[in-house]
């Protein structure tokens, strides 16, 4: 066990020289704040104010389902999409439009620990193992969404829930917050500073390139953070996974949510998790409460996110990034909790690793399907019905 | 184990606690080493700011295959 050891104590050891990363990160996750508060004033401006009828089209729940699934499969990012929607609700963007997007954006993150399965696919046992780690996460998230999203469009559930709690910690008319939001006095230089160059352009184009521009930085931003944390946090991630062998599923579940708010990526802990389990040295049943747990930590960036805006809007940002953690924990608490929904992730990934390991046609259906197939007919059936 | 009829129910009883305690023994060192594994797979991972999770290249051997076992499949 000395190589452990000297694993864990690395890190540790050069310290003292980690402090400009350090600060390197504490940069970016200015830049994304104020990315936020950018596309938060851009949309506003770029929409007139007009940003419930302009996503008039994504009223209907699915499609907003759609364009969050889509969006983060390709961006490959859930926390860039989130910050995104985070930016757009405070610009004026209704939660319940953004609601379905969140929802979205959770099964579409998937995707990346899928395409990492499909890396083991040479040995047999091996692809059966990695591919079922990967899907079960497909299947809580899919199961997690077939089971909240009647309910917010019956009850509005997580509607209704996030805004009693956004009203509870910052007041439900923010203007008397304004003046004390000290994280908007932070970031008004840089934003009044891109305003005033996206300003040059005429009309509701400079609000468009202002959306942009924060666009673009909350992706640089997410990206160089990841690439910071991975080596700044890589020892305290190993530690966090060491104590949470051999101690059931709530261990597996905090340690998921630690390990992904250390590196601000969930993509990065579920592809991890895959060739563990592909080895076989990890269970699918010790891996599941890890990823549900990584689901739990990914909601960190986008309440970050939220501290950027203030206002009268203040109270809409952070409900969103309120409704991405609950929808989580709730998907947790239903489908973990409840003993006869438990194991379906399990059983649906078990099963369909079994049939793509004899046939590999099938895992590339289930990849094309749950990406772009499903959200193609969803889209579809929101213009039939 | 024919003989168990011949023993009597203390003797009986004593095989089985001790085979009881023995299976107890099993489960634990087979967990132990499970965990010794799994300590020594964490220690294992490396991560550095060029990593990254989806290796293109293994996405496209793995489309290949599925290509390659369609077209085994037609006559």
């Amino acid at each position: 066990m000395n190589s452990n050891a000297e694993a864990l104590q690395a890190p540790q050891a050069v310290s003292g020289s980690r402090w400009p990363q350090w600060l390197a990160v504490l940069g970016l996750i200015y830049v994304l704040i104020c990315a936020v508060s950018m596309i938060g004033s851009g949309f506003k401006a770029a929409t007139g104010g007009q940003a419930q009828e302009l996503f008039s089209f994504a009223s209907n729940p699915y499609v907003g389902l759609v364009i969050g699934i889509v969006a983060t499969a390709l961006i490959q990012s859930s926390s860039t999409v989130t910050s995104l929607i985070v930016g757009m609700v405070a610009g004026g963007l209704p939660v319940g439009i953004a609601i379905p997007m969140i929802m979205g954006s959770n099964v579409g993150t998937t995707v990346t620990n899928t395409l990492v399965s499909l890396g083991h696919v040479r040995d047999k046992s091996e692809f059966r193992r990695a591919f079922s780690a990967a899907t079960v996460h497909d299947f809580f998230n899919l199961i997690a969404v077939a089971i909240f999203l009647p309910l917010e469009i019956m009850f509005g559930l997580l509607e209704k829930v996030s805004a009693w709690l956004a009203t509870l910690l910052v007041g439900a008319d923010s203007y008397s917050m304004s003046d004390m939001n000290f994280v908007k006095s932070l970031t008004k230089p840089f934003v009044n500073l891109v305003d005033s160059v996206t300003g040059l352009l005429p009309g509701a184009m400079a609000g468009a390139a202002m959306v942009l521009a924060g666009l673009v930085l909350i992706f640089v931003a997410i990206t160089y953070t990841g690439k910071l944390l991975k080596v700044l946090m890589v020892g305290k991630a190993k530690e966090v996974l060491h104590s949470a062998i051999g101690r059931g599923p709530v261990a597996g579940i905090a340690s998921g949510a630690l390990v992904t708010t250390f590196v601000q990526s969930s993509s990065t802990t579920t592809s991890l998790m895959v060739p563990l389990a592909g080895s076989g040295t990890f269970s699918l049943r010790q891996i599941y409460p890890f990823m549900l747990g990584a689901n739990i930590g990914t909601t960190v960036t986008a309440l970050l996110a939220a501290t950027a805006v203030g206002g009268a809007v203040a109270s809409s940002a952070l409900q969103i990034a309120l409704v991405h953690l609950m929808f989580n924990v709730f998907a947790v608490v239903v489908i973990f909790g409840l003993p006869f929904l438990r194991d379906l992730p399990i059983k649906g990934a078990e099963w369909l690793a079994d049939i793509a390991v004899e046939k590999k046609i099938f895992a590339a259906i289930w990849m094309l399907g749950v990406f772009i197939v499903l959200p193609l007919l969803l889209i579809a059936a929101s213009m039939v019905f | 184990m024919t003989d168990l009829e011949h023993l009597s129910t203390q003797e009986l009883k004593a095989i089985l606690d001790e085979t009881e305690q023995r299976i107890h023994e099993i489960r634990a060192e087979l967990d132990e080493r499970e965990a010794d594994a799994q300590h020594a797979l964490v220690d294992s991972i490396e991560l550095s700011p060029e990593w990254t999770p989806v290796k293109w290249g293994q996405v496209k051997v793995f489309f290949q295959l599925v290509l390659d076992e369609l077209r085994s499949k037609k006559p």
